[in-house]
């Protein structure tokens, strides 16, 4: 058989092993939603220039970003694994690490696009192994990231700094329960989508449409001055305006949250239901703000 | 199919309670009732399996849906016995956001927490745990904030896949506390996401409660209670 059309038939085969491993790889959602904040943090003003794919027809194939913004790499391709054993292998083997990121590399280099390679790996082991012994035609294109998986979505947030940190930029608060919350509305919105070239903006605004998700806002508007006089008149109630949200707090035992974004029509209603029933304590305020 | 524990067995009075709340013509008092008792069997389970002394400082947490009923059982029956709780209430927000249920979140919109630094056991009691999300959530929360030996996870009835689910979800050195204590383990849900024959559906609407975020405007009687008492020392 000739090599191209060994090289086609791998490529297909790798294609459909994807497509199944995709179904059941937490690691491979875990990344892409790792990818995705990171780029809501740093492009929420050019989040329409930016789309995202999962499983892409290529030899790096994992995971795909294609990013318009001026200056910036305009094509990454990641390929994650999570393997305890793992080598670069021969550049001239079929199904290698090192044909796989060779061929890439070089189909890219004749489309004259800026780009970049990422080879991402859940054990710090084999990281630093693959860093040790990356072949010299890669060092100028491929990186090699270390993400460890730390086995859910929740212990992710708890152990893994890089995904918690980034979880914490973008979310009103630092609380646990906030942070996951955030993070499964992006896995949800990014699960609604058919991952092929989704717009980043398309995948903020389902996440911001929802106020539980305590995703900061950018703009919001104050409180209504009106509300915050009733507000300050409540013995013993105290509040915050926190990243567009408004917190709350009685005595020492009370506290909560409540979960729409100043400016919304959820938080506009409460506002109003407030200057309807000018609350003056703890007790009528209460079932108005949970 | 329905496994109940030893304990369930040898008591027909626990039995019964079970039955009763998967019964759908069971009225919204006695369903209350069935909980409340439930509630000082738990405790009773807990007394009679975990060697509390009078003196052990306890930290009873629960959903704000559980807290008139379930809770005030323990609560009591751990009361009768000189122990004296401090008691934590959760309002959470229970989601599948964008109806993937692979991933539900139940973040805390509101909370009622009295003093609790010095715990040294840690009671959190739910009425049914299914996805153990909330339960997660709240425990997540709580042991960020106080360090305690030991954790009982209590509740009438399981999901066969709960206890394993939920320790996965924890390191190990936070899972190794855990002890559950429950009295029936259900293996079955129905497209709604209600474990059958679990507690005969849908808590809320058991209960006589709003479902949804409107639930979350209920104040159980309980805090309303402690909140006075507190203010009148």
């Amino acid at each position: 058989m000739k090599k191209s059309l060994r090289i086609i038939r791998y490529l297909d085969h790798k294609l459909a092993g994807g497509l199944i491993n995709q179904r059941g790889n937490d690691y491979e959602l875990c990344y892409a939603i790792y990818q995705i904040m990171k780029l809501a943090d740093k492009f929420p003003a050019q989040a329409t220039l930016v789309s995202l794919s999962a499983q892409v027809s290529a030899f790096v194939d994992d995971f795909y970003v294609k990013n318009l913004v001026a200056g910036e790499i305009e094509e990454s391709y990641y390929q994650l694994k999570t393997s305890a054993r793992l080598s670069w292998g021969k550049a001239t083997k079929i199904g290698s690490l090192n044909f796989d990121f060779n061929t890439q590399k070089n189909q890219l280099l004749q489309n004259k696009v800026t780009f970049e390679l990422v080879l991402v790996v859940a054990i710090t082991k084999v990281h630093a192994s693959l860093r040790k012994k990356q072949p010299a035609s890669l060092k100028r294109y491929c990186t090699i990231e270390n993400f460890p998986w730390a086995g859910s979505m929740t212990q992710q947030l708890a152990s893994v700094t890089s995904f918690k940190e980034i979880a914490e930029r973008l979310c009103a608060f630092p609380d646990a329960d906030k942070l996951v919350s955030l993070v499964s509305h992006f896995v949800g919105a990014w699960a609604m989508t058919n991952r092929q070239n989704v717009p980043l903006d398309q995948i903020l605004q389902m996440v911001r449409s929802r106020g539980m998700a305590f995703l900061r806002p950018g703009l919001h508007p104050p409180l209504d001055p009106t509300v915050a006089g009733i507000l300050d008149a409540i013995p013993g109630f105290g509040y915050q305006i926190v990243n567009g949200y408004l917190a709350w707090h009685f005595s020492n035992t009370d506290q909560g949250y409540i979960p729409h974004v100043l400016g919304s029509a959820e938080f506009r209603n409460i506002e109003a239901e407030i200057l309807l029933k000018h609350p003056a304590t703890f007790t009528d305020i209460e079932t108005i703000i949970s | 199919m329905r496994k109940l524990t030893s304990y369930a067995i040898e008591s027909g009075q626990i039995r019964d309670l079970l039955a009763k709340l998967v019964d759908g013509s069971t009225g919204i008092q006695e369903y209350k009732s069935c909980f409340y008792e439930l509630g000082m069997a738990l405790s009773a389970l807990i007394w009679r399996t975990q060697a509390l002394g009078d003196g052990t400082r306890v930290t009873l947490a629960c959903s704000s849906e559980d807290a008139d009923w379930l809770s005030k059982g323990i609560l009591d029956d751990l009361q009768s016995r000189s122990v004296h709780p401090s008691l934590a209430v959760f309002w959470n927000l229970r989601n599948d956001p964008f109806d993937n249920r692979q991933y539900p979140v139940a973040p805390i919109v509101k909370s009622y927490i009295e003093s609790s630094e010095t715990t040294e056991v840690l009671i959190i009691c739910k009425s049914i745990i299914s996805t153990s999300c909330v339960v997660r959530t709240n425990l997540t929360y709580l042991i960020e904030k106080i360090n305690p030996s030991r954790i009982f996870i209590a509740s009438p009835v399981l999901m066969g896949n709960a206890i394993e689910s939920l320790k996965n979800e924890f390191p190990k050195a936070i899972s190794e506390k855990f002890s559950f204590l429950y009295f029936a383990e259900d293996n079955e849900v129905n497209q709604a996401g209600e474990v059958i024959p679990g507690i005969g559906g849908s808590v809320y609407q058991r209960l006589g409660l709003e479902s949804g975020p409107a639930k979350n405007k209920y104040v159980p009687e309980i805090v309303k209670e402690r909140r006075t008492q507190k203010a009148k020392l």
